[in-house]
């Protein structure tokens, strides 16, 4: 633990390779855009299903859980001296912007809007308070919330590998994987914590032969089942039970049905996983949120349209918080 | 607007000229309340792994391990002893080892019941207990198989009820035995169970590894989670697989205590030998189930602070269910009563009275009182949405439902057609031990679940969440 420790560049959010498995550390302000950094207008209009500034500093940090996380800290201190600023001072501004930004923007939305931005830096002061976290100072204290630049990094310093985008938005992430699919690239995938709606039209993939696989287990089963009941009790020992006949078929349908349902059911979940490539414990694409809460777009170099600028001017016009180019180990 | 988890009132929030056609709007109430953003939900739902466990889980789980230690002794005992130290005799031959045995399998038809049916009809709330029903399921399937075993009496030779080649002949099983068809039905259930929850469980055991700081734990939950990724290649199949599965679990669900109830309706004795054993068994299974539900459910969101995401709504939906299973429970034992009469059997009419007013009157009113009655309050939305009223009422669920199966059992056996064979059936200490033993079994797994694995499908809540306020853009 100790010397995991020592790896990590920023505390919570990055770490070690947990940015990018085995694929090098990332430069420690990785994040500092990224990490509830918010919207300009302009790029929010830009970005369907972004109809409004992104409120500042969302509780990224809140209800950490209280193991690991103060020694992380420290580092960050370094970086941030106002990390340990009193929550107050860094949480009004906010809410002021935010009802600022209310009256500006569209009036079609709901009136409990104003309400939940109160309750939300409620709860951000509230969490501050118990956890003393580090990644709301750069952005929180300030009065406007900085234009978002799309952050461009490199991890790695081996040959490029391919190409990440990130995006915190399950809508961005569909529009912006319409687009890669429009490019015909084919060498890619988009990464999401959990399953978006609409992805596989987005992405150009076909509807799941998974059904398929299911009824041909289930086939098997049931003639599994059937063999055996069958087989036992008509050919190879006929024994008279109760004066029922031999072949008493209606005694065979539960063990059918059920043997229907063991083989399609385990099968199915066996085949699913080896299609989805599991298990493969060194995934080539890993990064620590995409688990949690970030979307991301992945071109990989191996792609024939692969070019290292060409590809990244397209990324960042797809308005991403961050393209990475990602490098092996040299 | 943030909805915090006090302002849920249960109905739906109707917005005067929002419609589509400028008329008012109804909106459900958000599923997940306090304006939780993704990480948010993580760090609630995964926080109980990856602290060292409060004082409230050594509590329950040091009292777990000596209810656990206690059924293993009676267990010892019964095995060094002998049967003969169970209350079972002649003519009930049937005993405590058959009433746990139904009474866990029924509580663990919630888990799949929330994770496939309510999955099907797009119940998103599933989404908030399902994870920890899926466990509930798997750890009462592992209870009840224990009972069995107890039940043959010698143990080690349970492996003659596998249809496997042997040197008898080869002998093989009776097919025609309801007996076999359990075990069947029972393998496959705790099967399929394990597989649903584990595959459920892959995105969330990557969440962890992905938080997770030391080295061996990220390896560990690593292996876990088969390093999934999230990539969408892997989704497409993922989706349809669960899917499938719910399709498969949902026959599956009805069929384990359909074969269990035959049992008994395939035998001849007045009170099973009845038609309407399967639906009456299968609604009483998840009447139980979900009472176990509600009450392990209204403990652990206190105990680990998940209120925002287990909401009151939530709980309210699962007395629903409760109020109206238990409705139908009391409609089946009215509906025995009828067949008994209307059949003109003197046998069944015999038996039936005295079920309800015989020496185990006594066990039926309970049963009937805390099956079919106690949880009609639950008409009044407010008692529905009190979390002390509904723990106390699943307590009763579960106690009723607990008795139903002793009624059945004890009630049809111990005075059978010849009145020269007529018994009593009295529980021993052995039985007692094993009865109350066997809840620390089942809590100790479940604990121990609790702290090793997220209690709450994160994904399946995350995808449920309006996307808007989980990232902050919702102003």
């Amino acid at each position: 633990m100790a010397e995991d420790k020592k790896k990590i560049p920023e505390p919570g959010d990055v770490s070690a390779d947990a940015l990018l498995d085995g694929l090098g550390d990332l430069p420690a302000d990785g994040w500092s855009l990224t990490d509830g950094g918010a919207l300009p207008v302009e790029n929010a209009e830009a970005i369907p299903g972004a109809d409004a500034p992104e409120t500042a500093a969302e509780p990224e940090a809140a209800a950490e859980p209280e193991a690991d996380e103060p020694e992380a800290d420290e580092p960050e201190a370094t970086v941030e001296p106002e990390a340990t600023d009193e929550p107050e001072a860094t949480d009004e501004p906010e809410a002021t912007d935010d009802s600022a930004d209310d009256d500006s923007a569209d009036s079609g939305d709901e009136d409990e809007d104003e309400a939940e931005v109160a309750a939300s830096t409620h709860d951000h002061s509230h969490d501050h308070g118990h956890s003393h976290s580090h990644d709301h100072s750069d952005h929180g204290g300030g009065s406007a919330p900085p234009p978002r630049q799309v952050s461009a990094s490199v991890s790695g310093n081996g040959a490029v590998e391919g190409m990440l985008a990130l995006f915190d938005h399950p809508q961005d992430i569909l529009h912006a994987a319409e687009k890669v699919r429009d490019e015909k690239f084919a060498e890619w995938d988009v990464f999401t914590p959990f399953p978006v709606h609409g992805m596989d039209e987005a992405m150009g993939l076909s509807r799941s032969w998974m059904p398929y696989v299911t009824f041909l287990l289930g086939a098997t089963g049931l003639a599994t089942a059937l063999t055996m009941q069958f087989g036992t009790m008509v050919f190879d020992w006929p024994i008279i039970v109760s004066g029922k006949p031999f072949a008493a078929w209606p005694s065979f349908v539960p063990i059918s049905f059920e043997l229907t349902v063991l083989f399609a059911g385990v099968g199915t979940a066996l085949i699913m996983l080896l299609t989805a490539g599991l298990p493969k414990l060194k995934p080539k694409v890993r990064h620590r949120r995409l688990s949690s809460d970030r979307f991301g777009i992945w071109i990989s170099a191996e792609d024939s349209k692969f070019d290292a600028a060409k590809t990244r001017t397209f990324l960042e016009s797809l308005h991403p918080l961050e393209v990475r180019e990602v490098r092996g180990e040299s | 607007m943030a909805t915090q988890a006090k302002d849920l009132t249960g109905y739906s929030v109707y917005k005067a000229g929002k419609g589509p056609l400028g008329g008012p709007m109804a909106d459900r109430e958000p599923l997940v309340t306090g304006g939780k953003s993704y990480k948010d939900v993580d760090d609630l739902i995964i926080r109980h792994v990856e602290s060292f466990p409060g004082m409230k889980w050594w509590l329950a789980f040091g009292v777990s391990l000596t209810v656990l230690a206690f059924f293993l002794t009676s267990v010892f005992l019964m095995f060094g002893a002998g049967m003969g130290v169970q209350g079972i005799n002649s003519p009930t031959g049937w005993g405590i080892d058959i009433v746990n045995f139904v009474f866990w399998i029924g509580i663990g038809h919630a888990g799949t019941l929330i994770s496939a049916i309510l999955f099907l009809f797009r119940q998103k709330w599933r989404t908030a207990v399902n994870r920890s029903a899926e466990a509930m399921t798997i750890f009462a399937v592992a209870t009840a198989g224990l009972f069995p075993l107890l039940h043959v009496g010698r143990p080690w030779f349970a492996y003659w009820l596998i249809p496997i080649p042997n040197g008898r002949g080869p002998l093989w099983v009776n097919f025609n035995s309801p007996l076999v068809w359990d075990l069947f039905a029972i393998s496959t259930y705790g099967t399929i169970s394990i597989v649903f929850w584990y595959v459920g469980l892959i995105p969330d055991v990557a969440t962890v590894r992905d938080r997770a700081d030391n080295k061996w734990r990220r390896m560990l939950y690593n292996l876990l989670s088969l390093g999934w990724t999230g990539s969408n290649r892997a989704w497409r199949h993922y989706e349809s697989t669960y899917l499938l599965l719910a399709g498969l679990a949902t026959p599956l669900v009805l069929s384990v205590h359909t074969i269990v109830s035959f049992d008994f309706a395939t035998s001849v004795l007045p009170g099973w030998h009845a038609t309407i054993f399967p639906p009456y068994f299968v609604i009483g299974a998840i009447f139980s189930g979900f009472g176990m539900v509600v009450t392990l459910m209204v403990i652990m969101r206190s105990v680990f602070g998940l209120t925002d995401i287990i909401t009151v709504n939530v709980l309210e939906s699962m007395c629903k269910v409760i109020m109206l299973t238990g409705m139908l429970v009391g409609f089946a034992y009215s509906t025995e009563f009828f067949m008994a009469w209307y059949s003109g059997s003197a046998y069944e009419g015999f038996v039936f009275q005295n079920r309800a007013f015989g020496p185990y009157g006594w066990a039926y009113f309970i049963m009937f009182t805390c099956n079919a009655f106690i949880p009609q309050i639950f008409w009044f939305k407010k008692l529905r949405r009190n979390i002390y009223v509904m723990f106390v009422v699943s307590i009763f669920v579960n106690i009723g439902m607990w008795f139903e199966r002793y009624v059945i059992i004890v009630t049809s056996l111990h005075r059978d057609f010849l009145p020269s064979s007529w018994g009593m059936y009295n529980m021993t200490f052995i039985d007692w031990g094993i009865t109350i033993g066997s809840f620390g079994w089942f809590m100790t797994l479940f604990l121990l679940f609790t702290r090793a694995l997220p209690t709450i499908a994160g994904f399946e809540v995350k995808a449920t969440m309006n996307p808007d306020v989980a990232t902050g853009r919702a102003k």
